[in-house]
C-alpha cells in the first residue's frame, strides 16, 4: 500500500528541514530538539532499510510558484497558490504492509511548527 | 534457492523481490513495473535483501528439517503475494506489466514439481489456476465486472479442471491448510453453471473451515456473504455487523453492505457504496462503487 507523507509548514525564511525554521521548533529545550531528530532519524533510517521509502521531495519557497487559473485559457499568476499560513513544503512517496505502518512513519515527521499529513494513493489496478 | 529467498530475516516486500529476480530471472526493470514502484526502489529492495542474507550468513542447504515446514509456509505466502500483486492489472495499456500471475504460477509449479506430495502447495497452485481461469471475464476495458455479472463461457474450462484435479489429489492427503480450502471455494465458484446454482452451503461451510485453520477478515466476510446467500441479505446483514464494528473503514466490508442494503431496497444503500467508494485505493472499484452509489440514489 503506498502513500504519501505530505509536510506542511510556514518557515521563516523557507529553508529545509523546515523544522531549522519554525519558531515553534527553534523555542523548544535543546535536549527535546534532539529526541525528537533521534526518533524521525531511527524511524527514518528503519523504513529506509526495508525499501518502505520510495521517493523523498523538499519543495520550492511557495512565493516561487506559478499558478495557473483557467479562464477561457491558462491565465499564469505569481503564487502562492494557498491562502493559508502553512504551505506543502515537501513530500515523501512510502510503500508498507499496513495503514499501521504508514501512520507509524507518519508520525515520526510530527514536529512543532509542521502538520504532517497521510494520504493514501490510488491504485490503477483492482482486486481480483 | 526459493527457500532463501523466503528466509525469515526479510521482510515479505524484500522477499517478493529477491525471489522475482534471483529465482524468476525477472529483470530490475521488470520487478519494479510488476510491483509499480520506480526501478531504483526495486533495486534497492534486491540488494539490501542480499546483504541482509549475507549478514545472517544465510546459504544454500543449510535449512534444517525440522524447519522446513515453517520456510515453506513462508515460500508459499511470497508466492501468492506475487500472485496477488500480479491480479491486480494496471489499466493503463502503456504501462510496462510483466505478467507477476504467469511467474507466480510457474515458480508454484516449480515447487510443485520438487515437492509433488505436498498438499499446500497443491492447494496454493489450485487456487490460483482456479483464480488465473476467470481471469478474463472479471475486467471489460479497465471496468470491474463482479461475479454475478461475468460471463461463465468466458472462463477457461481446460484451467478449472486443472484446478479441480490438483485439489482433489491434495485433499486426501490431510491436514487441510488455508489454500486448500481457498481453492476448495473457488473450485465451487468455478464449476457452477450460474450464480443461482451455486452451492452457498458448501462455501458457507468452507469459510467458516478457513476461519478456524486460518482466522481473519477476509474469510469473516466471505462466511457473511455465503450466509446471505443461503438465509437471505438481512441474515447477511447480521453477520456483518461485527465486522464492520471492528473495522469500520475496511472498503469491503463497506461494499459488502452497501450490496446488501441495495438487496433490500434500503434508502441507506446509496450512502454506503459512498462511504466504500471514498475508502478503497482503487480507481476502477472507485469508479464501479461511485457508479453504484449514483443509480442507488436516482
Amino acid at each position: 500500500m503506498k502513500y504519501v507523507i505530505l509536510i506542511h509548514s510556514n518557515p521563516q525564511p523557507w529553508g529545509h528541514p523546515t523544522s531549522d525554521y519554525t519558531s515553534e521548533y527553534q523555542a523548544l529545550p535543546a535536549q527535546q530538539q534532539k529526541d525528537l531528530g533521534a526518533r524521525w532519524e531511527k524511524v527514518f533510517g528503519d523504513a529506509d532499510a526495508k525499501g518502505e521509502i520510495i521517493y523523498g521531495c523538499a519543495l520550492g519557497d511557495p512565493t516561487s510558484s506559478r499558478v495557473f487559473h483557467f479562464q477561457g485559457e491558462p491565465l499564469p499568476i505569481d503564487g502562492p497558490y494557498a491562502e493559508s499560513k502553512e504551505h506543502l513544503a515537501g513530500f515523501f512517496l512510502i510503500d508498507v504492509e499496513s495503514q499501521e505502518r504508514a501512520e507509524e512513519i507518519a508520525a515520526a515527521f510530527s514536529c512543532p511548527g509542521d502538520t504532517i499529513e497521510l494520504r493514501p494513493t490510488m491504485r490503477p489496478g483492482c482486486e481480483s | 534457492m526459493l527457500v532463501l529467498c523466503c528466509h525469515p530475516s526479510l521482510s515479505t516486500a524484500s522477499a517478493v523481490a529477491l525471489t522475482l529476480r534471483a529465482v524468476a530471472g525477472l529483470t530490475t526493470r521488470e520487478i519494479a513495473a510488476g510491483l509499480l514502484v520506480p526501478e531504483t526502489t526495486a533495486a534497492q529492495r534486491i540488494s539490501r535483501a542480499k546483504a541482509t542474507l549475507r549478514a545472517r550468513g544465510a546459504r544454500f542447504g543449510t535449512v534444517e528439517a525440522a524447519e522446513l515446514p515453517q520456510r515453506l509456509h513462508a515460500v508459499r505466502h511470497v508466492l501468492h503475494l506475487i500472485f496477488t500483486t500480479g491480479a491486480a492489472p494496471p489499466s493503463g495499456g502503456d504501462v510496462i506489466n510483466h505478467d507477476l500471475v504467469t511467474e507466480a504460477i510457474r515458480l508454484t509449479e516449480r515447487l510443485h514439481r520438487a515437492l509433488p506430495r505436498d498438499p499446500e502447495t497443491m492447494g496454493l497452485l489450485a487456487l490460483m489456476v482456479l483464480v488465473e481461469a476467470r481471469a478474463a471475464a472479471r475486467t471489460r476495458d479497465g471496468i470491474l465486472i463482479p461475479l454475478a455479472e461475468q460471463d461463465r463461457e468466458v472462463w477457461d474450462q481446460h484451467k478449472i479442471a486443472r484446478g479441480v484435479s490438483l485439489l482433489e489429489a491434495a485433499l486426501p492427503h490431510g491436514p487441510v491448510g488455508p489454500f486448500q480450502i481457498q481453492a476448495a471455494i473457488a473450485a465451487v465458484h468455478a464449476t457452477a453453471e450460474t450464480l443461482q446454482s451455486t452451492d452457498w452451503a458448501q462455501i458457507h461451510e468452507l469459510y467458516r473451515m478457513l476461519l478456524t485453520v486460518a482466522p481473519g477478515p477476509a474469510a469473516a466476510l466471505g462466511a457473511a456473504i455465503a450466509l446471505s446467500e443461503l438465509d437471505g441479505p438481512a441474515a447477511g446483514l447480521e453477520a456483518l455487523q461485527p465486522l464492520l464494528t471492528a473495522r469500520p473503514r475496511d472498503h469491503r466490508i463497506l461494499a459488502a453492505q452497501a450490496h446488501l442494503l441495495d438487496a433490500l431496497g434500503s434508502p441507506e444503500a446509496a450512502d454506503a457504496y459512498q462511504r466504500a467508494a471514498t475508502l478503497t485505493d482503487s480507481i476502477p472499484e472507485q469508479r464501479y462503487l461511485n457508479a453504484k452509489a449514483r443509480h442507488a440514489r436516482s
